[in-house]
């Protein structure tokens, strides 16, 4: 307790020699001084502004078990190693992709890469990144496809009528993955199937939207059937293949909104 | 046989698997583990099993927090492994010491894998024999004695020879001992596999049927035994004792009700045959749709505008044991810097406030246990960044998981279910079910004015057959909402009434078939078996469970008997359980809300509707980041800026006579301290407080008090009656006034709950005197220490 006064004491003399020590400056000096910290704090502060406009995040989300996890670590290190379990905690890494390593060193501007867990009971952690996307990834799996569809469309919904998807238009890319399967949908099947689901989403949803606190925005145009075209952001559809390593397709999406 | 050991990141990506033991699993055991456990608040638990076609395997873990690793070891049920917890530990102790995030591939880890599993079986056949001999070592030091070899993890003993060969027979030996029973004094390990055992026998004995239960279901019905989370280094002793106090107290529930005596009037108070259906119903006023929307519609109001941040804690019941042996100033340099690792002793103490504060929010008590247990095998051994406390770390951690309890598993947009079902032109059944008087009539009536605002067509079926004027009650409803019913009177099976009442929706095409059913204790075994005969006849599409807000500990018990009987009694191979949950009467446990938080975790099933009052709009969606809010918050809530007449309505002259600002104010409660605020037009417009009299008879002259400021706050500082009307002249004579009544002071929370709160416990000393240092040295207080410190080592790098 004499501790505490002891120090009580020892700061307010540090504090008034500091206060002398000001006042012994000269005042030029000393304006010079203030006006270089704030110089030096506005533009470390802009820097970050500034780069938070042009985010290099990109998400990979979908439903548990489309196989995010195996795609993240095939993009990053061109491997899915021994495979993947359910993911508890998103895998996040900025990298350079795998592919372009070889290639144009030390010049590409690495990606962000986030791999939301699907878990719906982790897809509140998906709120947390959307602010700052640059794009999106929904990975679908073609192989599993009919059985997970309408759990899929309610996912893809809730990312399309996000606040900040909306507001930054930020693009989303339909992944069919597991094409290597001889029995996968093929991606014009999956895009059909799930504009149709989505029509059918939106016009429960609307009806409850008042309630919904999470979904501000209707999607696509009144009184048309849905399609994807009618997003303000871009929605793509691509396949791809975490376990053999075809990404070809994502990857130049990644680069098409991140660029190098 | 060990099946399979992994070693994965909680990421999901795989690092390292026994390539050597190589059995291809059977099912996908450790996704499951992960979605149906770990991921569901669950991994304080022993073990977890799983069982899918051709496999039942037996599944323990272990965490390395820091890392960020999970050691999963799986193996086939009927061995019990007694080496696995000792081997899951070894592996974990020289995994880390080898493990680098950016390294992917381990081969070189097969070697030591190898060793130590040798190691392992050694060491629990040496346990065998010591124990065959017969001699009476406490369970505790015997744990003591085994674990602390592993850790030294060395090559003292290497292997001879012969033991690995030995294995398969000593395994079997051990089964034998197993199932001989008592022989085997009380080491702990077998004791545990043992009780499990038990349970899961006396569980498929019970069913006979439904051998493979869903994975849950076992789970669930080891957590109302309450002995999911005994740890092995745990002392093993206290917790097993709590556990069996618990025990008697949960078993003095209600006791069922006498049913015999209504048997004889019954044949006078069936009334159902007699009455006309359009005759005299003059006297019940129909209200149709206009009594505004339903709440489920409207977003909430308050509930978060009164979350302001304090984050006091109750200081003298962090203070760990050791941080005051210490000198307060190398733990504050400690938190600045960042503690090594948390570990479980500087944990306890934060956590058990954290414990106290959801059993006050009247959280079952298993269930905050269980909760705290979870929370703290995923900290322990965590890094304390730099600047945080324990006790908000622990919280922070505990927000995490509240949130992902709540959060709904499967889709709760019910509307979206009923478009689907009437695409396959079927009616979408939804079976209310439940105890006694918790409401359920009532919020069937809410959904079904819900429903209806929403055009589906709804149909009601009166299948509370049992308690004498249910269907003339649920008529009424029926009558005021204009929704056909169906029924068929009482002494009919239920299951029949529900059967007929889905077929002549299908027939005149309703969208929605509300079922009603009779309230029912979860042991009364005969009505119990009555509703699962219903819920398997009918396959309904959803079955809500109605629960009160109200119930604490007993929560628990209903679900879990609920779902237990559900299956046991049913018929198919699949059974069905509870889909979701409706919370009623939230409107009358101010921040208790601790019920809706025991049944999601008991359930594992949402919250899909919470019924907050008396009227049919009274029907709303869980909050569920106010909940959490609620539920961390300590001792009394906050006072509350309210608007007068919610967000619709405000001070005018209200639209409809059903609509006015009484009929808001019905539905609000107000506590002493709360602000209310009127937003009007101050030229055309003004607020007068008066006196009952004058309220009645709309009197302007003599306010007490008098508003024209256009944004009125008055503060309810006393409890009581006030009276507020118009002061523009005739306004008030139109409706536009209200009165409020105001709930005498509680304590902490109300419901005169016997526990101290912390904050009356102990008043923080404002000055940076001796307190000060005391809070500094437990809990790290921020405010005027950590200040002082701040600029002390401020200047001191200067």
């Amino acid at each position: 307790m004499d501790n505490l006064e002891d120090l009580k004491i020892v700061a307010e003399q540090w504090w008034k020699q500091g206060i002398e020590f000001v006042q012994q400056i000269p005042p030029p000096q000393l304006y010079t001084a203030i006006g270089v910290l704030l110089l030096a704090t506005i533009w470390l502060l802009s820097i970050r502004l500034f780069r938070r406009t042009k985010s290099n995040t990109v998400l990979l989300c979908g439903l548990s078990g489309s196989g995010k996890t195996t795609l993240f670590f095939q993009l990053r290190d061109g491997s899915s190693h021994q495979g993947a379990v359910t993911s508890m905690e998103p895998n996040e890494g900025s990298f350079v992709l795998h592919n372009e390593n070889n290639t144009k060193k030390g010049k590409v501007k690495p990606v962000h890469l986030v791999d939301v867990p699907g878990h719906s009971r982790l897809r509140s952690k998906l709120e947390e990144y959307l602010p700052r996307a640059a794009a999106v990834v929904f990975v679908v799996d073609a192989l599993e496809f009919l059985p997970n569809i309408r759990a899929a469309s309610e996912y893809l919904y809730d990312i399309l009528t996000n606040a900040s998807v909306v507001k930054n238009k930020i693009p989303v890319l339909l992944c069919c993955n597991k094409t290597d399967k001889v029995t996968a949908h093929t991606k014009e099947f999956i895009r059909k199937q799930m504009e149709k689901e989505i029509e059918k989403l939106r016009v429960s949803r609307s009806a409850i939207s008042t309630a919904d606190i999470a979904n501000d925005f209707t999607l696509g145009i009144e009184g048309e059937v849905f399609s994807f075209s009618h997003c303000q952001n871009k929605v793509t559809v691509a396949e791809a293949s975490g376990l053999t390593g075809e990404t070809d397709q994502v990857q130049a999406f990644i680069r098409e909104h991140v660029k190098p | 046989m060990l099946e399979q050991l992994l070693i994965f990141t909680r990421g999901g990506l795989i690092l390292w698997t026994c390539k050597e033991i190589g059995n291809a699993l059977k099912g996908s055991p450790i996704d499951t583990l992960i979605r149906s456990c770990l991921l569901e608040e669950r991994s304080g638990a022993v073990s977890f099993n799983y069982d899918a076609p051709g496999a039942a395997y037996t599944l323990k873990w272990t965490f390395h927090n820091d890392l960020g690793l999970v050691f999963v070891a799986v193996y086939q049920r009927i061995l019990h492994l007694l080496y696995v917890d000792d081997l899951l530990s070894m592996v974990k102790q020289s995994f880390s010491e080898i493990y680098d995030p950016k390294r992917m591939a381990y081969d070189d880890f097969d070697e030591t894998f190898r060793q130590l599993r040798i190691e392992a079986e050694a060491r629990a056949e040496e346990l065998r024999k010591t124990k065959q001999v017969g001699k009476p070592v406490s369970s505790v030091k015997k744990q003591g004695q085994v674990s602390k070899p592993g850790l030294e993890g060395g090559n003292k003993r290497v292997s001879e020879g012969g033991s690995k060969k030995d294995d398969g027979d000593g395994n079997k030996a051990k089964v034998s001992t197993l199932t001989n029973g008592h022989s085997n004094g009380n080491h702990q390990m077998e004791d545990d596999s043992q009780e499990t055992d038990l349970a899961n026998g006396k569980e498929n004995t019970s069913s006979n049927v439904a051998v493979d239960l869903s994975k849950l279901q076992k789970l669930r019905s080891k957590g109302v035994r309450g002995r999911g989370g005994v740890r092995k280094t745990d002392s093993i002793g206290n917790k097993s004792s709590k556990v069996a106090a618990a025990e008697p107290a949960k078993k003095a529930t209600k006791k069922n009700r006498v049913w015999d005596d209504a048997a004889p009037k019954q044949s006078k108070l069936d009334f159902t045959d007699s009455v006309d259906e359009n005759g005299n119903n003059d006297h019940v006023d129909i209200v149709a749709a206009d009594q505004g929307e339903s709440m489920m519609d409207k977003e909430e109001v308050f509930s978060s505008d009164s979350e302001s941040e304090d984050d006091d804690e109750p200081g003298s019941d962090e203070k760990p044991a050791e941080a005051k042996k210490k000198g307060w100033f190398s733990s504050v340099f400690q938190s600045i810097t960042g503690k090594a690792n948390l570990e479980r002793t500087d944990l306890g103490p934060a956590l058990k406030a954290l414990k106290e504060r959801l059993m006050t929010k009247n959280v079952a008590e298993e269930i905050a246990e269980k909760l705290c247990e979870s929370v703290e095998a995923s900290l322990e051994g965590k890094k304390l960044s730099s600047f945080t406390r324990i006790s908000s770390t622990v919280q922070a951690a505990m927000e995490d998981a509240l949130v992902r309890i709540l959060t709904p598993r499967r889709s709760i947009d019910i509307l979206r279910d009923v478009h689907a079902a009437k695409e396959q032109r079927k009616p979408y059944v939804v079976v209310f079910v439940g105890v006694n008087g918790v409401g359920k009539s009532t919020n069937l009536a809410k959904v079904a004015y819900w429903l209806q605002q929403h055009k589906v067509s709804v149909m009601m079926a009166a299948c509370d057959t049992f308690r004498s004027g249910a269907v003339e009650q649920l008529r009424t409803h029926a009558r005021r909402l204009q929704i056909p019913i169906f029924e068929k009177g009482y002494e009919k099976d239920p299951a029949v009434v529900a059967k007929e009442a889905i077929q002549e929706a299908t027939r005149n095409g309703s969208d929605v078939v509300l079922v009603d059913t009779a309230g029912r204790m979860q042991d009364n075994e005969p009505l119990m078996r009555a509703l699962s005969k219903l819920i398997n006849l009918n396959q309904p599409d959803l079955v809500l469970f109605v629960g009160e807000a109200l119930v604490g500990n007993d929560a628990v018990d209903q679900l879990s008997k609920f779902n237990q009987k559900l299956s046991d009694l049913s018929t198919s191979g699949n059974p069905r359980l509870i889909d979701g949950i409706l919370l009623t009467k939230f409107d009358t446990i101010d921040d208790k809300v601790g019920a809706a938080l025991s049944m999601v975790y008991i359930s594992g099933s949402p919250v899909m509707f919470v019924g907050c009052g008396q009227s049919y709009t009274d029907l709303k969606k869980l909050n569920v980041k106010a909940i959490v809010k609620t539920l961390l918050n300590h001792g009394a809530s906050n006072p509350r800026v309210i608007l007068v007449g919610g967000s619709v309505g405000s001070w005018k002259v209200p639209d409809s006579p059903n609509n006015t600002l009484n009929h808001w104010a019905e539905n609000n409660r107000f506590k002493v301290g709360d602000f209310i605020v009127w937003k009007y037009d101050m030229k055309v417009d003004s607020v007068l407080q008066v006196t009952k009299e004058d309220y009645e008879s709309c009197n302007t002259a003599n306010p007490l008090k008098q508003y024209n400021d256009g944004d009125t706050k008055v503060e309810l500082d006393k409890s009581g009656p006030y009276f507020f009307i118009s002061g523009a002249p005739g306004n008030c004579a139109k409706g536009e006034k209200i009165t409020l009544v105001v709930l005498a002071e509680r304590k902490s929370g109300g419901g005169g709950a016997p526990q101290v709160s912390p904050d009356t416990a102990q008043t923080p000393a404002p000055a940076p005197a001796p307190g000060a240092a005391h809070n500094a040295a437990a809990g790290l207080k921020v405010g005027s220490g950590w200040f002082l410190t701040a600029v002390v080592i401020g200047l001191a790098m200067a």
